[in-house]
């Protein structure tokens, strides 16, 4: 268990910066998710952490050593492929004790075998110790990769999108199991994901990455709470967060959520109203999400999706103007130029 | 409900779906038999005539397979006390060896770094060494044969351990890269992480799931040293240092005499092996390896 400093981590593929200086800091036995849409750098990322890509410009410590030169079997790490990169010419007893032979940290072949039955046990699968790769489920697999992966009991953990290969019910559940296990272990874990529900729901923290930089850090909650930027407003919740240009300069953003009928709102709380023609209605049993548009300052009219629980029950007319409104402290400022978030008083 | 479902035609459709059922099944069953039976023909004509004896042999209109006198052995003694036989059998093997050894040694690095490290440029550059092989050894035997004197190789072995490789690098090699290109890299990266390097992760991971590779290319190689006959023919003349493919007609073919019973004996007794030893790896030849090794 170590911490782990990225400093100024700059890689390129020819004239491509894949991941443009990061610098980020997980503590020890941190669960941080790196997210972000395909192609923004974060597996790269973590392909430099483990060793398998050399940045061209930074410095990478784990605990207290300096590993950017390292090969990837001298850092401590240990990981899960996306693809889970099972080896099919060996059982899975012999995929997870294959790095305690690799490492050869455990001579004495029965306490080999131990450890190999301990971290099967630890992820439920002791019962297929003699099958092959092939035979086994997606799931199934998932839990060789991932007990392959603890057996050696690594410093810290990549998993490089380790759930996308599940279908939609597993995941959700071995989101819950993976979560217990780190826990347990108290490993210091990164996590890539495009998933933005894996992403909250696992994570201690999120980075979320875009063109190789670091968007935002910090909580699930408090980037979903106080996005920095347009880019991170729009690419969490789902649907994102509604922008309107109020002014040449400012921008303001409101989540679906947050955009009720009067009547739903917090009694008394200051609100901005909106008049709007809902023009569609999805039912997704939970939730009704209402699509319609809403004008800007200069009078276009610009896509605007509300979300309404389903306690709220109150019907909504199509093509009629209905009376919304989003609480004052569900606003939120950006610069239009760039994108940031601006400071509450200087939006006010 | 029941009409909609396929099932059994009543009566006589189903009689005659049997009929038709048996009736392909004996179409196959001969089919295959009359093809086994095609392949077989040789190697049962050399089987009989290596026993017979020269009166039945060349009786005038009989079968191969009337067998009228005892059958003999007198001519597999013949093979075996009269001629270098068993010299020839050795240097072939010996050569058949040494050469399997040096083109695996060379073509398996070359074809994982054309595979895997080049990336693009590794396919055209894998093609150019096909193109290589294309070369016929009827071009080069002459220019070869200059060096092979020059370097004090005649009547050696040594010659053609260092010249069949230019036959056998360039295919193995251009083979090989499929196979090392249908192995996912990532297993490879599992195994620097694992905590091997990259050549034990090659020698842990990537030989084992590439063998039916490696087994076509030392079936392909060991078979080359044993029927080549250009360069064998052209750097060897030492009876003592002759393989196979020379050696055996030009000792038991003199003149326009066909010394038909042993020369058909020394192909029968080197196919047998062979053929034996090709059919255990079959299966190997075959096998769909790297399935499961990544999703699905």
């Amino acid at each position: 268990m170590s911490d782990v400093n990225l400093q100024g981590i700059v890689k390129r593929f020819g004239d491509v910066q894949a991941v443009a200086g990061v610098d980020l800091h997980i503590s020890s036995g941190e669960f941080l998710v790196v997210l972000g849409p395909s192609g923004c750098g974060k597996t790269t990322l973590m392909r430099t952490i483990a060793g398998l890509e050399k940045p061209e410009e930074g410095q990478i410590n784990i605990g207290a050593r300096d590993v950017t030169a390292l090969p990837p079997r001298k850092r401590g790490i240990a990981m899960v492929f996306q693809s889970y990169a099972l080896y099919p010419h060996m059982s899975v007893a012999g995929n997870i004790g294959f790095p305690l032979k690799a490492q050869r940290r455990c001579p004495d072949r029965t306490e080999r075998e131990q450890r190999v039955y301990q971290a099967a046990q630890m992820v439920s699968i002791e019962h297929l110790l003699d099958r092959r790769p092939r035979q086994l489920s997606g799931g199934e697999r998932q839990r060789v990769a991932i007990a392959r992966a603890i057996v050696s009991q690594p410093e810290v953990l990549l998993l490089d999108e380790p759930l996308s290969n599940l279908d939609a019910k597993l995941r959700a559940y071995a989101r819950d199991e993976l979560k217990g296990f780190q826990r347990k272990l108290g490993i210091t874990t990164v996590f890539v994901t495009h998933d933005q529900i894996e992403a909250m729901g696992l994570g201690d923290r999120i980075v979320v990455m875009r063109d190789g930089l670091v968007q935002q850090v910090g909580p699930p909650q408090a980037i979903y709470d106080r996005p920095q930027n347009t880019f991170v407003a729009t690419f969490l919740g789902s649907p994102g967060m509604n922008l309107q240009l109020v002014s040449e300069r400012v921008q303001r953003g409101f989540r679906p959520e947050h955009l009720l009928p009067l009547e739903e709102l917090p009694p008394g709380a200051a609100h901005e109203p909106f008049s709007w023609r809902v023009t569609r209605v999805e039912n997704l049993g939970s939730d009704r999400l209402l699509y319609g548009h809403i004008a800007d300052y200069r009078g276009e009219m610009q896509l605007t999706v509300s979300r309404l629980p389903s306690n709220v029950t109150i019907d909504i007319p199509l093509d009629t103007v209905c009376e919304f409104g989003v609480a004052h402290d569900q606003l939120h400022f950006f610069d239009v130029a760039s994108g940031e978030r601006l400071a509450e008083g200087v939006a006010a | 409900m029941a009409s909609l479902t396929a099932g059994p035609a009543p009566g006589g459709g189903a009689r005659r779906l049997r009929v038709m059922r048996v009736l392909r099944g004996t179409f196959y069953t001969t089919a295959v038999l009359f093809f086994c039976l095609l392949a077989a023909s040789p190697f049962l004509v050399m089987g009989v005539v290596t026993f017979q004896t020269d009166q039945d042999l060349y009786k005038r209109g009989a079968s191969p397979f009337d067998y009228e006198d005892m059958p003999t052995l007198e001519h597999l003694d013949n093979l075996f006390n009269d001629t270098r036989y068993l010299s020839f059998v050795r240097n072939s093997t010996v050569t058949g060896i040494a050469v399997v050894v040096v083109t695996l040694a060379l073509s398996l690095p070359a074809a994982w770094a054309l595979a895997r490290l080049t990336g693009r440029r590794g396919e055209s550059m894998g093609i150019l060494m096909f193109i290589v092989y294309l070369v016929p050894p009827t071009l080069l035997f002459i220019p070869l044969f200059r060096i092979i004197v020059q370097l004090g190789l005649r009547d050696n072995l040594l010659s053609l351990i260092l010249v069949y490789p230019s036959i056998s690098v360039p295919f193995s090699t251009w083979l090989l890269m499929g196979f090392f290109k249908s192995i996912p890299p990532e297993l490879e990266e599992a195994a620097l992480v694992d905590g091997f390097n990259r050549y034990e992760a090659f020698w842990r991971v990537v030989l084992p799931l590439a063998r039916p590779g490696i087994i076509s290319v030392v079936v392909f190689t060991f078979t080359l040293t044993l029927h080549e006959f250009i360069y064998s023919l052209v750097f060897i003349s030492a009876s003592e240092a002759r393989t196979l493919s020379t050696g055996v007609p030009t000792e038991l073919i003199r003149g326009d005499v066909f010394f038909w019973q042993p020369l058909l004996a020394s192909a029968l007794l080197v196919a047998i092996p062979v053929g034996l030893v090709y059919n255990l790896f079959l299966d190997r030849l075959v096998q769909g390896f790297t399935l499961g090794a990544v999703k699905g």
